[in-house]
């Protein structure tokens, strides 16, 4: 038993403690994110979804965030799905894309100037494309926003202290370079490392990078979850599902583990996305989300023995969070408020709602009944059974870090580990 | 004295005496996310004296549960049912488990509680638990585990067999037994005067026949009310034995 004065001691570390997170710099958190249909060439067909993971990512970001544009056109399936978001956006054209980065550049320079740590989230989804030149292009609806735009009117101007760019587009890596004709396999990793890096990636210590291409548009968007497949990863992961030592924290090695985990089973699916995922040279440590800070959110805990793949539905059907849980560990999803969510799992499900900001739901205590889910089509079948076939956690992630040569995020155990499953 | 020094002597008088398996209740150490080890440490620490300070619980030493979990080896993370649950908290020769998770989410700290009892139901509780005020904490986590401490206390109570009703049943009926004999005794005694001595009303004169058979009623009511009380004394105690044979383990 511990003696009070020992208690004394703790409370004064953690008043020390709570005194010097307090004098951390607050970070302030921005969004900028472009999804596009429609493609500039005539061979490529519009896409289904791309509108609707822009509509998604506004909502993952704008709880959490100062301010969020979306410059997107809804289609009519998606303005229904998100009433009254359709009156925030504005169209995907380069003069909406500079408006807007002007007035976030203003504002994150006050919050600099102010001693302030701005972090802008710069998102796009939608068509890519690798011209002649080998330059890589994104499609807006005006035109094509080529790489050197990106670097000399996104990046280089741009006031935030972090800028995380999370591009989920054929060709993308051509476009920071580009979703399309990629080496495939290990040379996939070493071709991205040499051109990101050999260019002009690296005059930007404080950009992170999270990259898809995939070349198959049928296997990029699943029409079970109205989303791209990785958009939809990314997602999972920074609501949460991703945060592997239960730091409360989605960084990028953790957000790149989630990927893996999670399309593991899709060797045999066409168009396996091709992931890469690179943290800001800065800070390799810096988190895409933190779940710790203060946010319009609620909070789903799925505690230590739930198991096994796991999806959280809204009240309109959408797919907001899926993950495949090892047992032994609890991990908190993050939630937008004022909704009634399913918490499925194969065969069954749970009904919860979230009424409030910062409240807690211990899916622990939900009451699950038996439910049949229905499966359309062979690519649909292969992506339900192949998509999160992998439990995620400590054990895949220390596997996978070692298989990849790096070191895990520190997890600091403590007694709490002897109650868990060995 | 405050409250939380009540609380710890409470918990240091209860660390000093041995708990068994009817009165042990476990708490497990806490599980964390988004909250630095220091912080789910102290919330564990409020919540423990607050476990400490129920009434009919004898918590464990952190220490002792921590060397009982190692030596177990054994899982608390799988079960799905009141048997398994059950069993995990008869493994730990307790009477209750308490778990916990000590949450830093959305700029907050909580805690999710679980309290197994160890016929196998479980209840949750969550409570926030502001770093603004001491003691507060342990304020709160006080009055969420009233909230599910209360319904595994009367569930078990029944079972375990407080046997209040045969008690209940046997005591009235045992009072009415001896009521009824005593107003028995008295009829007998009423009936004795009333045929020996005309009930001690030849002085009344002309008088008497009334005053006979006041005294000839007051027997018979005294006789009557005996009778009755038996009877109920009677059917009072059988009922009281057949409820405590019902509720035998």
């Amino acid at each position: 038993m511990r003696s009070p004065s020992h208690r004394t001691l703790a409370l004064g570390v953690l008043l020390l403690v709570g005194t010097a997170a307090s004098a951390a710099p607050e970070q302030v958190h921005y969004a900028l994110i472009v999804a596009s249909n429609t493609g500039t060439e005539p061979s490529q067909a519009p896409l289904r979804y791309a509108d609707d993971d822009g509509a998604r990512y506004y909502e993952l970001f704008a709880p959490r965030s100062r301010e969020v544009v979306l410059l997107s056109v809804l289609d009519a399936d998606t303005q229904v799905l998100h009433p009254g978001l359709a009156a925030k956006t504005r169209p995907p054209t380069h003069a909406a894309l500079w408006d807007a980065l002007a007035r976030l550049n203003a504002r994150m320079a006050g919050d600099r100037a102010r001693g302030a740590v701005p972090v802008l989230s710069f998102v796009f989804v939608g068509h890519g494309k690798r011209g002649a030149a080998g330059e890589g292009t994104v499609s807006l609806l005006d035109g094509p926003l080529t790489r050197t735009e990106l670097f000399s009117r996104v990046l280089a101007p741009s006031k935030a202290s972090f800028l995380q760019l999370i591009v989920d587009a054929c060709d993308s890596y051509f476009f920071v370079h580009s979703r399309g004709s990629l080496p495939v396999g290990p040379a996939y990793a070493e071709a991205v490392k040499g051109l990101l890096g050999g260019r002009e990636l690296e005059r930007f210590p404080q950009v992170g990078v999270v990259l898809s291409t995939s070349s198959e548009q049928e296997s990029h968007e699943w029409s079970a979850i109205r989303s791209g497949v990785f958009s939809h990863m990314v997602r999972s992961a920074l609501s949460g599902a991703g945060d592997v030592n239960g730091d409360g924290r989605v960084d990028y090695a953790e957000l790149r583990g989630f990927v893996a985990a999670a399309s593991h089973g899709m060797d045999d699916v066409r168009g396996q996305p091709r992931v890469f995922i690179q943290p800001p040279a800065l800070d390799r440590a810096f988190a895409l989300t933190d779940l710790g800070e203060a946010a319009s959110l609620g909070y789903l805990l799925v505690p230590t023995g739930l198991e096994g793949r796991l999806w959280v539905e809204d009240a309109r059907g959408i797919r907001v969070v899926e993950l495949h849980k090892e047992r032994e560990r609890p991990l908190v999803l993050s939630l937008p408020v004022g909704r009634g969510y399913y918490l499925r799992a194969t065969g069954r499900e749970a009904a919860f709602a979230i009424t409030r900001a910062s409240e807690v739901v211990d899916a622990g205590g939900l009451r699950w009944r038996e439910t049949s889910v229905a499966a359309r089509g062979a690519v649909e079948d292969a992506l339900r059974d192949k998509l999160f076939a992998v439990p995620f956690g400590p054990r895949f992630y220390r596997g996978y870090m070692a298989s990849l040569g790096l070191t895990p995020a520190p997890g600091d155990a403590d007694e709490a580990d002897v109650a868990r499953a060995p | 004295m405050s409250l939380s020094a009540v609380s710890l002597l409470l918990w240091l008088a209860q660390g000093a005496v041995p708990c068994d398996a009817n009165t042990r209740v476990v708490l497990v150490p806490f599980e964390r996310v988004a909250l630095p080890s220091a912080e789910a440490r102290a919330l564990e620490d409020a919540t423990r004296r607050a476990v400490a300070a129920l009434p009919d619980a004898c918590l464990e030493s952190r220490d002792d549960t921590v060397a009982r979990l190692r030596a177990s080896g054994a899982s608390l993370s799988a079960c799905g049912n009141a048997e398994c649950r059950s069993a995990q908290v008869g493994a730990l020769g307790a009477r209750r488990m308490v778990r916990g998770v000590a949450l830093g989410v959305g700029g907050r700290r909580s805690v999710a509680l679980t309290v197994t009892d160890a016929r196998g139901p479980e209840t949750r509780a969550h409570f926030e638990a502001p770093a603004t005020t001491p003691g507060e904490t342990e304020a709160r986590a006080k009055q969420a585990l009233q909230e599910v401490w209360s319904p595994l206390g009367t569930a078990r109570a029944a079972p375990r067999g407080s046997r209040l009703l045969p008690k209940v049943l046997l005591g009235t009926g045992g009072v009415a037994l001896a009521v009824g004999v005593g107003f028995g005794l008295a009829a007998r005694s009423t009936e004795s005067k009333v045929s020996k001595s005309g009930g001690e009303c030849a002085t009344a004169g002309e008088d008497f026949t009334n005053c006979f058979a006041s005294r000839l009623d007051h027997g018979r009511r005294q006789a009557r009310t005996s009778n009755v009380l038996l009877g109920l004394g009677a059917l009072l105690g059988v009922s009281g034995a057949l409820s405590f044979v019902w509720e035998l383990p």
